[in-house]
């Protein structure tokens, strides 16, 4: 018995929509990654980045805010896909105080798996930002 | 209507296909997942062990404790390694280039950052095992974390 020229094109429809549905599944799913680990080095450079501010001795700005932009900055700046960028308030404090800090990146998708997509957007790029706290003890860096 | 020797064998096929597609999504996804727990807890073994090689040493106020680093981010990364191993290097040797350690090894390297010395860098570096070989990506974990020095003067 020959197949129905209906099923035969309803076969083809079915895969042509399953298969790209699938695909682009998988495909966020990376992406969901790729952005959730950024975030993960951006958030754990800032932590650090607080921790150094308030490492430096107190009321000193200068160094505390240098400490803390070497710490960032050495942290995501071996990062293939990751380009640090500013790090806000972060630097001064008099000894028992708080430093908090804002840190800023930019994820560039086109070098990571997801460059497979880059046709699509050749400067495709998600901007991440994390903030964290730092808490100076008043026993320290007189 | 009956179904006809055709349709039958198209059935399959078209199963075949699809449940082929649908088993590597749901693999590549927990492939994925689980590549991320172990790099997070890599990430986060790295901040620990630097804060620690970056204090200063017991008998030195102004020399910074890099062995330190090797303990605690084992401690950290132990939990998640899933059968990969994990090598501490001693303190003060770079970690090995990526390309040179084999899949389903880790290494933990403390030293100071060779660009500024009053910079402690610790690096997490290796090919944990892909659990899913069925979805053949090429997982690599490369977590560094720098902190500055923190030592004390009287």
């Amino acid at each position: 018995m020959n197949m129905p020229r209906k099923h035969s094109g309803q076969a083809l429809i079915e895969t042509a929509i399953t298969i790209p549905v699938l695909l682009t599944l998988l495909l966020s799913f990376l992406l969901a990654m790729v952005v959730a680990q950024a975030y993960v080095d951006v958030d754990t450079a800032t932590s650090l980045a607080a921790a150094a501010a308030v490492a430096a001795p107190a009321d000193n700005d200068a160094l505390s805010s240098e400490f803390a932009q070497k710490t960032y900055g050495g942290t995501l700046r071996r990062s293939s896909y990751l380009e640090p960028g500013s790090l806000d308030n972060c630097g001064g404090y008099t000894a028992g105080g708080t430093v908090t800090c804002t840190g800023h990146a930019t994820v560039f998708l086109s070098r990571t798996p997801m460059a497979i997509l880059q046709p699509l957007d050749s400067n495709w790029h998600v901007d991440i930002q994390a903030t964290a706290t730092g808490y100076s003890s008043f026993y320290r860096s007189k | 209507m009956p179904v006809g020797p055709h349709q039958g064998g198209q059935s399959i096929v078209e199963f075949a296909f699809t449940i082929g597609a649908f088993l590597l999504v749901l693999f590549g996804a927990l492939s994925t997942a689980l590549y991320a727990v172990q790099r997070s807890a890599a990430v986060t073994a790295a901040a620990a062990g630097v804060r620690a090689a970056a204090s200063a040493q017991s008998d030195s106020a102004s020399d910074v404790d890099l062995a330190a680093a090797g303990p605690l981010v084992s401690s950290r990364l132990e939990p998640v390694l899933f059968g990969s191993t994990l090598e501490r290097k001693p303190a003060g040797t770079p970690c090995d280039p990526l390309d040179s350690i084999p899949t389903g090894h880790l290494e933990v390297c403390a030293t100071l950052d060779p660009a500024d010395a009053s910079m402690v860098l610790v690096v997490v570096r290796g090919r944990p095992f892909n659990l899913l070989p069925l979805v053949p990506l090429p997982w690599t974990i490369d977590a560094p974390a720098e902190f500055h020095k923190v030592t004390f003067q009287r």
